[in-house]
């Protein structure tokens, strides 16, 4: 559950970066399952944990496309084996 | 009408319901009647308020989504013609940037653009006046995304920034409150990104900026399929010009070499497998054997096509054709230069002039005995002959007299080739010595019947020439004009002065030049399809241009079928360079 609480916090912390902070907390903030802190972080996951990654992986490409594909990338590249 | 008590209450009915009411309990009833009526109006009231305020929102939301559309297909259009030939970033960029004021409110819009050299085009649009520190914040925020998606930091030097609209004014102290960032994306790669940022705090949501996110992702998608077109017709070109065995090369703005193929490299000793070939390179390798700026700019001037007819590069010949380059709307983009291996051609042509040389050479001695012969036979001076035999005689003697007239112009164009000739310029009054050579040719027009006119000015000033070489071309065009003009036509001479020149016109009212052949008049042996009947080598105009050229004028004509043909020439008053080399 930490592994994926981190994962899915460095992907909205990079979509921050990328979007901008506003746009990119929204977009994950439309998932139920996550309760999100102002900064990005990851606090609470409701139910599946892969899910909810899955869930906000989604929303984000569905929103910016290509460019959420090569930020999801590299999270899970570095989160390669979790 | 009717009357109902109730509990002390007396209601009268009436056919549209109740009229008189009499008794204490009846009026506090009906004060409950009618505050239970108000109320269930109220209700209505609001639940038609509350459909009203609900189709007023689906009609304006219906209106911002036909707005936004609308928007796109503008913007989709414009960058699509604007980029249609040459997909540029920075020019989708700024086009989409310029736009926004129609959808968003925003303090600065501003966009980076990635560069080739690795330098970052950074361009800020203020809508209103703000610090610097405002725009540092755009700026650091924009970089932050590239640096995270390319994982690399940009150094402050490789960045050239650029702000537009409102001043910077350090005495506005609001800060950036909030932003959204649109990144580029071209053929799967970050190439800039649209920055929007306002000093109000939450002032996007999610709506603003996915209208912006389909904009930029039509546009990235249409830039790369632009590209990958290009990338396309490229490499087919490319191929093509690999393949073939003339050196090509394209100068186009700013005199860049814009192609430069394989077989130019060759030729011009250019070693560059990789490298981009310079202008310098080019004019580099051709220096002092060809000007090839200067010609560049000559054909530009000119804006036609123009040959360099001789350029000898590594022990081998080259004819150097330069074109003007237009592009759909005609104007001219550039100059193509194509470099033709003339060395197999100069080599045969030399072989023929060394035959044609030698052999009529050969053949000019014993034509020589025969005409004297031939002459001796038609005077009588070796006997009388009968009426047969003298016709037959006399039909030889003529052929012989055009054999010696091919060998002489054989000859006259191998002596030019070969550098044989010398041009020898004396102080001449043309007129007078025109006038004096005509009777030479007035008999071609007795025999055609043909009238012939001669003009002249009054005076002509004394000009250096060869008399003789001027006089065998006069004499061509002259033969010419009766020879193709049928019996009784007119031919004239005409005379002419101007500032520099003495023009020379020979006009006649004959068969005249078909059009799709006048391009090849000057050429060696070349007869006019209309002409096949008169006899002739094809070697005259050719001789009659070089005469021309190397006294230093220039030859022309005009013609039409059917209604004659008009040549002219000049002959420079400062006179024919002396001892040059026809």
């Amino acid at each position: 559950m930490e592994d994926y609480k981190k994962t899915i916090s460095e992907l909205i912390r990079k979509h921050m970066v990328v979007l901008g902070p506003n746009i990119a907390l929204a977009v994950a903030r439309k998932i139920p399952a996550l309760k999100l802190a102002d900064n990005g972080d990851a606090l609470e996951i409701a139910g599946d944990p892969k899910a909810a990654l899955a869930a906000v992986a989604d929303a984000y490409i569905t929103f910016a496309g290509e460019i959420s594909v090569m930020l999801l990338g590299s999270v899970t590249g570095e989160y390669h084996g979790h | 009408m009717c009357a109902v008590t109730i509990a002390g209450a007396v209601f009268l009915f009436g056919d549209s319901g109740p009229v008189v009411i009499v008794g204490v309990l009846g009026l506090a009833v009906l004060s409950a009647l009618t505050l239970w009526l108000l109320r269930q109006n109220d209700a209505q009231i609001d639940r038609i308020l509350a459909a009203h305020k609900e189709m007023a929102s689906t009609l304006q939301s219906r209106d911002a989504r036909l707005n936004q559309k609308a928007y796109q297909s503008a913007i989709s259009k414009e960058i699509s013609d604007r980029i249609s030939s040459s997909p540029d970033v920075s020019e989708t960029l700024e086009i989409i940037a310029g736009s926004l004021g129609a959808i968003l409110d925003y303090s600065a819009v501003s966009y980076m653009v990635l560069e080739k050299n690795g330098t970052i085009l950074f361009k800020c649009h203020l809508e209103i006046a703000v610090n610097a520190a405002f725009m540092e914040s755009v700026k650091r925020a924009m970089l932050d995304a590239l640096k995270l998606v390319h994982d690399a930091s940009f150094k402050e030097e490789d960045i050239k920034t650029a702000h537009f609209g409102a001043m910077l004014d350090e005495s506005a102290k609001e800060p950036m409150r909030s932003f959204f960032n649109v990144p580029m994306l071209v053929d799967g790669a970050l190439v800039g990104m649209v920055n929007v940022a306002s000093v109000k705090p939450d002032a996007y949501g999610e709506a603003d900026a996915g209208i912006l996110y389909g904009v930029v992702a039509q546009a990235g998608v249409m830039t790369t399929k632009i590209k990958h077109l290009i990338a396309e017709e490229t490499n087919k070109v490319n191929a093509m010009l690999a393949s073939i065995s003339e050196g090509l090369i394209m100068i186009g703005h700013e005199e860049k070499v814009v192609i430069v193929n394989k077989r130019a490299k060759e030729i011009l000793d250019i070693v560059k497998q990789d490298g981009e070939v310079l202008l310098l390179d080019v004019i580099q390798a051709l220096y002092g054997k060809f000007d090839f700026r200067g010609f560049a700019d000559q054909v530009l001037q000119s804006n036609k096509m123009e040959i360099f007819p001789e350029l000898l590069l590594q022990k081998t010949f080259f004819k150097v054709i330069a074109t003007p380059v237009r592009d759909r709307t005609g104007h001219t983009i550039g100059v193509v230069f194509v470099f033709s291996d003339i060395t197999k051609e100069k080599e045969v042509d030399k072989m023929k002039s060394e035959f044609i040389s030698i052999t009529s050479h050969q053949l000019r001695t014993p034509l020589s005995s025969m005409k004297w012969f031939l002459e001796m036979l038609v005077n009588g001076d070796l006997g009388a002959m009968t009426e047969k035999q003298a016709s037959v005689v006399l039909d030889i003697y003529n052929s012989n007299e055009r054999i010696i007239m091919l060998v002489n112009d054989l000859l006259d164009v191998s002596r030019m080739e070969s550098g044989k000739v010398v041009l020898e310029p004396t102080p001449t009054n043309l007129a007078d010595f025109i006038k004096s050579m005509l009777p030479e040719v007035n008999q071609n027009f007795v025999k055609r019947k043909q009238t012939f006119e001669f003009v002249k000015p009054d005076t002509l000033p004394r000009i250096a020439i060869d008399p003789k070489l001027i006089w065998q071309a006069l004499a061509n065009l002259l033969t010419n004009a009766s020879k193709y003009t049928p019996e009784g036509g007119k031919i004239k001479l005409r005379l002419a002065l101007d500032a520099k020149n003495i023009l020379i016109e020979v006009s006649d009212n004959g068969f005249g030049i078909p059009e799709f052949q006048k391009n090849r008049i000057f050429e060696k042996f070349f007869r006019a399809d209309n002409t096949a009947k008169q006899e002739g080598t094809g070697l005259g105009l050719y001789i009659v241009k070089e005469i021309i050229e190397a006294s230093g004028g220039i030859i022309w004509f005009e013609s039409m079928e059917g209604k004659g043909t008009t040549f002219s020439f000049t002959l420079p008053l400062e006179g024919s360079k002396p001892n040059k080399i026809v």
